[in-house]
């Protein structure tokens, strides 16, 4: 095995590895003359700070600024997400049986209860976007883990519900757009963050930040069902000339 | 933690996971080495937005709310580590559905082999 | 007009989300709903191009932020023209595509020209990053779309390299956000005037390595030539016609936009030209010896890209030409190459073979015509487009005196012709009277060849009539930065900007 590797890989692998070196060298040497760390070195933060709270209305910097300053990734990063799940389903074929395990006595017992607690926590963390860490993809991805604990021991495949999370994806990631349209339609910009912004560091604050979170959350939750169903599922790989 | 560490840290990711990328034949080992590439990448970029001496950017208090600007850490690298992370995952997502889909047509991941393979 | 410029983003994107519901109403609906998105896109990308060849460059703001703050697009003639030229090939591909592919295919081409328009319009470099990976991603993915051994290959490669590639671009974006604190590319650029030198560099190639891979440029173009032969048809002819130029162009904007100073003028120009050529002489010869039909046409692709870097680097001193040339080679590539992947690759598709001599059993008569005009197009017979990019382009290289590189070139263009002209012959000589999919194939290929036909004696009249075609060029720097700022003369607080 090793010998293998010798033989193909030795002079390749040398140069690769100078190079790689080589740049690292550089790459630190530049990092430490010219972008100190642990200085204050924001241009354009420095008024996202100052403004953030006030136009927004959330307290957490970061939402303002993933949701309303630099929205549009935001929506870029969702459509990445969707264009991954569309990607793997087109991949890998539906097979029969995903949810096949051997019963297990922890897991069956935990998973009577465990998954609403995490798919709980996740909503908390989803809903608390805006004035505590956290937000749409985080939470959405520990309600995923929560609602794959609770699929694992099923042994059949639900027939309706490979449809439900493809609806759900589809429909949280067009009501998305829908909502960045009604900023540019009614507001003049899209994504332009609009609704009451309440009092800041509650609940019911900032707009429609929380609306927008709580879509992404319930899109990526189902997202990362339906690409772990495919990768699971045992299909029969046939010709697809 | 000085200086040099977390940026020694994040570039020795990004050139270990180069390095697997060039030296792994194995598919699934290629893309733990991106994975790691990746990391290391986002680590810089969010030591980077680190500002010694300051708080996390949430606001939580009105006094805060008033004289934040010296306060606290850079916002923006966090929200752009939070897309590339994401994005990340998105492309190990498709990464990952080639590998299976390889292993389940042909049998192996390997990808010095795909030459050979009958198909 | 800027909420049009929007909608050529966003309409392709709910049209990608929503496809699963038009899926479960079969394939064909999905097909159709893809082709009437993209022509409502098309038909809004020319309302904006049209606007800007009459006015001025135009500024989108998102959010309600004004740049620096927010996000912004910007549009230049030439971006609109970029973006127009996008959407009808992702139209007329979409036509042609027959009757094989699923709504997932049509789904992902959706995404694909939303994360195409968006990386044409964008303003900011991380929105560019997202944008870009947007269009990496599905690209990928299509490539592989075959359960064949060949398709995984492919895709593997792609996605390995292009993997890489974007991380490498990230980390330019980490340097440049740690030098100057922010992400618009006006602002980056007005600051990147105090850079120093190997910092400079660094970023340069980085961004270079980054995007030079889904360009297509050499040494990093290897994954192209596996790619287009295993993609099905459609996805060749997007990925020749408009993705790997969509790259480039983003590369070019953003070389034009932070390394063009009175010092760095002539290296930049001169490594670029060097690259162009490298890239093209390679590619040039060693399609020659391919037996490989799509696999030709894909070396004949990245000779293209090139040429067009070579084009840029020409401009950088005499702009009249290497802009107007740039702006030439692509149109003409866009629809020749466009045109003869989706004729020949169906061709090919339907006889069972790609090797020079068999794949050509089943042309149908509009596959003949295209695989006729666009060859002459490409090869760059008059009156076509192609003549006159070629033309503006070696006119270029002898008003920067490297005359040396003409000779190569013209020696390199004659190689071309050869290899192509045999697949145009081998199409045209076929003796089977081929069947199409469907009657969109037949009417996309049309369209592509009238317009081959009409663009070039177009561009002749258009010239004589006074249009001056050097308003296609990359904005400079100068201007640029104005632009942008004079929509953010901000004083604080929000304001909106139509």
């Amino acid at each position: 095995m090793l010998e293998g590797i010798n033989r193909k890989y030795d002079i390749s692998g040398i140069i690769a590895s100078l190079v790689v070196l080589a740049f690292s060298g550089l790459l630190i040497y530049l990092l430490y003359t010219q972008i100190p760390y642990g200085q204050d070195k924001m241009l354009v933060s420095k008024d996202y700070i100052k403004m953030g709270v006030n136009s927004t209305g959330a307290t957490n910097l970061v939402t303002s600024v993933v949701l309303s300053f630099r929205g549009l990734d935001t929506l870029g990063e969702v459509t990445v997400l969707f264009a991954s799940a569309m990607a793997v389903g087109l991949f890998l074929l539906p097979g029969a049986g995903m949810w096949q395990r051997e019963e297990n006595f922890v897991l069956r017992v935990a998973s009577r209860f465990l998954p609403y607690l995490i798919i709980l926590i996740g909503i908390y963390i989803v809903s608390q976007g805006h004035v505590s860490p956290g937000g749409g993809f985080q939470g959405g991805v520990v309600i995923s883990s929560g609602l794959l604990l609770k699929l694992i021991l099923k042994r059949e495949k639900e027939s309706g519900f490979g449809g439900l999370v493809h609806a759900l994806e589809s429909l949280m990631g067009a009501g998305f757009v829908a909502l960045a349209l009604v900023g540019l339609v009614k507001y003049g910009s899209f994504l332009y963050s609009f609704g009451p912004k309440g009092v800041p560091g509650t609940l019911l604050s900032a707009g429609v930040l929380p609306v927008l979170y709580a879509f992404i959350g319930v899109k990526v939750a189902s997202e990362f069902v339906a690409i772990l169903e495919r990768f699971t599922s045992s299909g029969e790989e046939d010709e697809r000339a | 933690m000085n200086a040099l560490d977390f940026y020694a840290l994040s570039v020795f990711l990004i050139g270990l996971g180069l390095m697997g990328v060039f030296l792994n034949r194995d598919f699934v080992k290629i893309l733990i080495s991106l994975s790691v590439l990746e990391s290391g990448v986002n680590l810089l970029i969010v030591s980077i937005g680190y500002v010694r001496g300051r708080i996390a950017p949430i606001l939580f208090s009105k006094e805060l709310q008033a004289s934040a600007v010296g306060k606290v850490v850079d916002p923006v690298p966090q929200a752009l580590v939070l897309t590339a992370i994401v994005i990340g995952l998105g492309l190990l997502a498709v990464g990952l559905g080639m590998a299976v889909w390889m292993h389940r047509r042909f049998g192996t991941t390997d990808v010095s082999e795909l030459k050979d393979l009958a198909g | 007009m800027t909420k049009l410029a929007v909608y050529t983003f966003a309409l392709p994107l709910l049209a990608g989300f929503l496809m699963w519901f038009v899926g479960r109403l079969g394939n064909r609906p999905a097909k159709a709903f893809s082709a009437l998105t993209s022509l409502i896109t098309t038909v809004l990308a020319g309302k904006v191009l049209l606007s800007l060849l009459k006015g001025s460059s135009i500024v989108v703001v998102f959010g309600g932020w004004r740049p620096p703050l927010g996000i912004n697009f910007f549009l230049d003639p030439l971006a609109g023209l970029w973006l127009f030229s996008v959407n009808v090939l992702m139209f007329l591909a979409v036509i042609g595509s027959g009757t094989r592919y699923s709504w997932r295919f049509y789904g992902l081409l959706m995404i694909l020209l939303a994360g195409l328009n968006g990386l044409i319009m964008s303003g900011d470099l991380f929105n560019v990053f997202v944008f870009f990976e947007i269009v990496c991603l599905v690209s990928f993915a299509l490539v592989a779309y075959y359960r064949k051994r060949e398709s995984i290959e492919a895709g593997v490669k792609y996605f390995v390299l292009g993997s890489v590639a974007s991380s490498l671009f990230l980390l330019a974006i980490a340097l440049i956000y740690g030098k100057t604190g922010t992400l618009n590319l006006a602002q980056i650029s007005y600051l990147s005037n105090s850079w120093p030198a190997l910092f400079k560099l660094v970023v340069f190639v980085l961004i270079l390595v980054g995007l030079g891979v889904e360009s297509g440029v050499f040494p990093l173009n290897a994954w192209l030539f596996d790619a287009h032969p295993a993609a099905p048809f459609p996805v060749s002819a997007l990925l020749s016609g408009i993705v790997i130029e969509s790259a480039l162009y983003v590369l070019l904007r953003l070389v034009g936009l932070f390394f063009l100073d009175k010092g760095a003028v002539l290296l930049v120009g001169q490594t670029l030209l060097l690259l162009g050529v490298l890239t093209f002489v390679v590619a040039e010869i060693v399609g020659f010896y391919q037996r490989d039909v799509k696999r030709a046409l894909a070396y004949s692709s990245a000779g293209q890209i090139g040429l067009m870097l070579m084009a840029f680097a020409v401009g950088l001193s005499r702009p009249d030409l290497g802009s107007v040339a740039l702006v030439l080679l692509f149109l003409n590539h866009l629809l020749a190459k466009g045109g003869l992947f989706l004729s020949v690759g169906a061709v090919s598709d339907r006889s069972g073979s790609r090797d020079l001599d068999r794949f050509a059993e089943e042309c149908a008569f509009s596959d003949k015509v295209v695989g006729l005009v666009g060859g002459l197009s490409l090869v760059g017979a008059p009156p076509f487009l192609g003549f006159w990019g070629k033309v503006a382009l070696v006119f270029g290289l002898l008003a920067i005196n490297m005359y040396a590189l003409v000779g190569i070139v013209l020696a390199v263009m004659v190689l071309e012709a050869i290899y192509l002209m045999r697949i145009s012959s081998a199409m045209l000589t076929a003796k089977g009277e081929g069947r199409q999919d469907c009657p969109g194939q037949a009417l996309s290929l049309w369209v592509l060849s009238l317009l081959m036909l009409g663009a070039g004696v177009l561009a002749v009249y258009g010239v004589k009539k006074g249009v001056d075609l050097s308003r296609l060029r990359f904005t400079p720097k100068q201007e640029y930065i104005q632009t942008v700022y004079d929509v953010s003369a901000y004083k604080g607080g929000v304001d909106i900007d139509g």
